[in-house]
């Protein structure tokens, strides 16, 4: 009741104002006139002083005004030698421009640029000059020309700073969307891989492309991508996180539902696998779709290791993770409800450990936690010189400091570094998010009902887990609903020339990725010496 | 979604109302390492004394105060890792409620793996003791239960350890590390000694535990008087042979001879020695050979010869040899042929002399004989009525003993040395 009415407030709130306001309004068409072109461009541009308007004089022979408006900050090189010295200097010379129309002529002999159209909607050229095209306009024309000059200032590609590898290419993702595709064309050489285009953001227009492999995708997930991204109505896209949370399968849920990464290696064995990447410009981080929930466990690296210590590894990040999740948790269980559980010796030195300790298990873990999640925060968000700083006041307030001042007891610390530990290691920030934020109800739950409240929590995960769909694909697939094919590729990473099928249930459409029975092995015509 | 909400704010408050039950943390429990069942003093209100040793985790492994304090462990002692306290009651478990009146923290027996009987206990009946031991969920099936041989359980508890942390490490390290080394006990813990209670056809025992005093006098041993004080009378520990149950009642003793016996029946021996002389004629003197058994095991058969149950024991075992002493008998192939014999005859001796006493004197079978003729003559069993009658066929019952015994390896050495 209570809720009901809340709601009805809110709604009372926004009002009709559900939607954003759009500025798509009448189609205006170019005009004839220069100046009259001009001044609807001056309106539009009032008061940006970033846009500049050049107007000079050509000879056709008979003198015809032109205008050419850019952004500053383009490369001056390309406006001034590409278009307004061919422009200027070679217009005259020609013998055929008699023929064709100014603009024509232009366009197909003087403009020494590669990408050039004619486009005669006003509100279209506005965006062009947006983004960063340079806009040519002659008088009496009833076209002007959209020349092709992105020359934005960007990063230059460097190594991904979230994903680091000690085996595996070096280079990531720059805020530069063009760049970014570049760096997947190059691995992948094929025309099957194709790149979409669509514009989000009502006010930031923002370019996102949706790259897939044709024939390997599957086109439905091709088809629902597209049309989720065609749904958002939304005035910006900052950042990939924007689409991200448009497009995910259960909003409500903690555990993300779409990867995300910085490295276009691992965009391209996720594309050739079957699924799809979603570029978004001015952001490093590309979104993968349909992810598995076993994938957050996965790094490159896997693929380019042996495979033993690969599978070794894989391993390892799954009890990590069982323990990120859990170890305070079962510690509290344990101590506070379970004693019975523990070896005596062990039991012994908890309890000569937590004498004396005002609080209990779950207040001084908590209290652990917290800070250890102050830390971790003030780590990040300082600047690097002074990061060093807070390690070391962090190592001896919070560890040596509160222990000897009898505040907690060293087997918490060790339980909470512990913890902190294996949750940095997961590969993917992405998902120890929702781990984190798991650890603490579960952490209420063994206080209030021992290792039964564990164990119902897990459940209530599981179940959670098991109804997860991404993109229409199970989450914990191939444990659930199990696949025995793939399991070469989630518990363990078999060797290369055994992992020939791609993920049942994401590259069904074309399974097979190689020849069967790739093994090495010597040559099977040479006789063998005697 | 106002159903949802419902529901949700129920859970939500589920978890308030239960109110942590039975939560409590580790520092006010009071860690019982052994636990100790005597008679009560009086018949009328304390029928029951309840011990238990509670560890002081903070004297534990190093800390300020040495791990063997000496004082006495009882209520001096604040540097021993140890605190004996007990209450009375009327039953077992009206004992234990009342040591709380005098335990500050709540007595938690899930770590207690040694339980001592006091004997004159175990000789009234241990009926109510297995049950509560069993009923209670804190303690566990696993821990050994043992029996004091002259002294109560609350005397043993107060032992000081020698070597380990506690007493009940002490005694634990006994059963399991020490006793198989010379196969003179036998360990029983909670969960075997009910099945061996309750089976018919079976009677149980228990290792018994002697307090040993060590005059003054002579070398103590670690941790041993304190500089200053008079010398005081050191006591330790020691397993005894074995308790023999009828029923729930102690009915008497094993030895250590009659323990080894039983054990070689049972085919529970593991490790030991053998100590027995060789005649060799023709050499005047006998050599003494003391044999290190190894590898044993027992077969028992039943049969039904003229009416009467019979039992066929068959032992194997193995032996090397430990000690050879005789400078005139020469370890040759026929000769260890004698040692063999040897070494059989005194197997055989311990056999009948554990026979004998059980079946003659304390009429317990002990050896489970009875399960044995109920599993193999079923038939014979259900005719004479032997489920009510077995303890008055077991005296009576023949045992045919077939041994095989031999002696593999001579250790490092062959012949015995000559001395000159």
């Amino acid at each position: 009741m209570v809720l009901n009415k809340l709601r009805e407030k809110i709604k009372g709130f926004l009002g009709e104002r559900n939607k954003i306001p759009s500025d798509a309004g009448e189609k205006k068409l170019l005009h004839h006139s220069l100046a009259k072109n001009e001044k609807y461009f001056r309106e539009v541009f009032n008061r940006c002083s970033d846009v500049i308007f050049r107007s000079f004089e050509i000879s056709t022979p008979a003198p015809v005004r032109v205008l050419i408006i850019y952004l500053d900050g383009l490369s001056s090189f390309i406006v001034g030698e590409g278009v307004v010295r061919s422009l200027m200097a070679r217009y005259l010379d020609d013998k055929q421009r008699v023929k064709k129309s100014p603009l024509e002529h232009a366009q197909e002999h003087v403009i020494s640029i590669p990408e050039i159209k004619p486009e005669k909607d006003l509100t279209k050229l506005t965006d062009f000059i947006l983004a960063g095209e340079i806009i040519l306009i002659i008088d009496g024309e009833p076209e002007g020309l959209v020349i092709s000059s992105r020359g934005w200032e960007s990063r230059g590609v460097s190594e991904p700073q979230s994903e680091p590898l000690v085996r595996g290419p070096r280079d990531g993702f720059t805020e530069n969307l063009r760049t970014n595709t570049t760096l997947i064309r190059r691995r992948i050489k094929s025309t099957r891989l194709k790149l979409e285009s669509l514009e989000i953001g009502a006010i930031t227009k923002t370019a996102v492309d949706i790259a897939y492999i044709d024939g390997i995708a599957n086109e439905k997930v091709v088809a629902e991508a597209k049309e989720r991204l065609k749904r958002i109505k939304t005035d910006s896209i900052l950042e990939s996180g924007y689409l991200e949370q448009f497009i995910e399968d259960n909003p409500w849920s903690l555990f993300p539902q779409v990867d995300v990464t910085e490295r276009p290696d691992k965009v391209c064995g996720n594309l050739l696998e079957g699924r799809v990447a979603i570029l978004v410009d001015n952001t490093p981080f590309a979104l993968i779709i349909p992810v598995l929930f076993l994938q957050f466990l996965q790094t490159p690296e896997d693929y380019y290791m042996r495979p033993y210590q690969a599978t070794f590894l894989r391993i390892l990040r799954f009890v990590t993770l069982n323990i990120a999740l859990l170890l305070p948790s079962f510690y509290i269980a344990i101590t506070t409800f379970h004693q019975e559980m523990l070896p005596t010796p062990l039991l012994l030195s908890i309890a000569k450990a937590r004498s004396g300790v005002p609080f209990p298990a779950l207040v001084e873990a908590l209290l652990m936690e917290l800070a250890f999640e102050i830390v971790r925060e003030a780590g990040i968000r300082l600047p690097r010189p002074m990061g060093q700083a807070i390690s070391i006041v962090a190592s001896l307030v919070i560890g040596q400091a509160a222990v000897s001042a009898g505040l907690v007891s060293p087997a918490m610390l060790i339980v909470v570094a512990l913890t902190a530990m294996a949750s940095f290691s997961l590969p993917t920030s992405h998902a120890t998010e929702a781990i984190r934020a798991l650890r603490f109800p579960i952490m209420f739950l063994a206080a209030t009902l021992g290792l039964f409240g564990v164990m119902a929590a897990l459940l209530v995960i599981l179940i959670h887990l098991c109804s997860l769909r991404s993109f229409g694909t199970p989450y914990l697939s191939p444990i659930a609903p199990l696949t025995l094919r793939d399991l070469k590729d989630i518990p363990v990473r078999a060797p290369w020339w055994v992992m020939f099928t791609r993920p049942r249930l994401i590259g069904y459409k074309e399974p097979q990725r190689q020849d069967v029975g790739q093994m090495p092995h010597p040559p099977k015509g040479r006789e063998k010496k005697t | 979604m106002k159903k949802t909400c419902f529901i949700i704010c129920l859970i939500l408050l589920a978890f308030n109302f239960s109110g942590c039950w039975s939560r409590i943390e580790v520092e006010d429990l009071a860690i019982a390492s052994a636990v100790g069942i005597d008679k009560g003093e009086t018949e009328e209100f304390s029928k029951i004394l309840f011990s238990v040793l509670v560890v002081r985790p903070e004297n534990v492994q190093g800390g300020s105060g040495d791990s063997s304090g000496t004082g006495g462990t009882g209520e001096g002692g604040s540097q021993a890792p140890g605190w004996v306290n007990f209450g009375q009651g009327n039953s077992v478990d009206d004992a234990r409620r009342n040591l709380s009146t005098t335990t500050s923290k709540r007595i938690f027996l899930g770590h207690s793996r040694v339980i001592i009987l006091g004997e004159e206990k175990a000789k009234e009946g241990v009926g109510d003791i297995v049950d509560y031991l069993i009923r209670n969920e804190e303690i566990r099936l696993r821990s050994w239960l043992l029996v004091t041989s002259a002294g109560t359980a609350l005397e043993t508890l107060s032992l000081n350890p020698e070597l380990s942390n506690t007493f009940s490490d002490e005694v634990d390290n006994f059963l399991t590390i020490s006793a198989p080394r010379a196969s003179k006990s036998y360990a029983v813990n909670v969960k075997n000694f009910m099945v061996d209670l309750t089976t018919t056809g079976k009677e149980a025992v228990l290792p018994l535990l002697e307090i040993r005093t060590i005059p003054p006098g002579e070398t103590t041993p670690s941790g041993g008087s304190q500089a200053g004080g008079p010398p005081q009378p050191k006591k330790n520990a020691r397993l005894k042979g074995l308790a023999v149950f009828r029923g729930d009642k102690m009915v008497g003793e094993l030895g250590d001879s009659e323990t080894k016996g039983f054990l070689w029946i049972a085919g529970k021996a593991q490790r030991g020695t053998l100590a027995f002389r060789v005649d060799n004629s023709g050499v005047k003197e006998p050599a003494q050979v003391t044999v290190e058994m190894t590898r044993v095991a027992s077969k028992i058969k039943t049969d039904i010869v003229q009416g009467k149950p019979v039992v066929k024991l068959k032992i194997e075992t193995e032996g090397d040899i430990g000690e050879f002493s005789g400078t005139d008998v020469k370890i040759t192939p026929e000769d260890i042929e004698l040692v063999n014999q040897g070494y059989r005859k005194a197997i055989e001796e311990q056999v009948m002399l554990a026979l004998n006493k059980c079946q003659k004197e304390l009429q317990a079978d002990i050896f489970g004989f009875g399960t044995y003729v109920h599993r193999q003559q079923l038939r014979y069993w259900k005719e004479h009525n032997l489920e009510k009658k077995w303890p008055e066929v077991f005296p009576e019952i023949q045992v045919q003993v077939e041994i095989k015994a031999n002696v593999r390896r001579t250790g490092l050495i062959q012949d015995s040395i000559k001395v000159e």
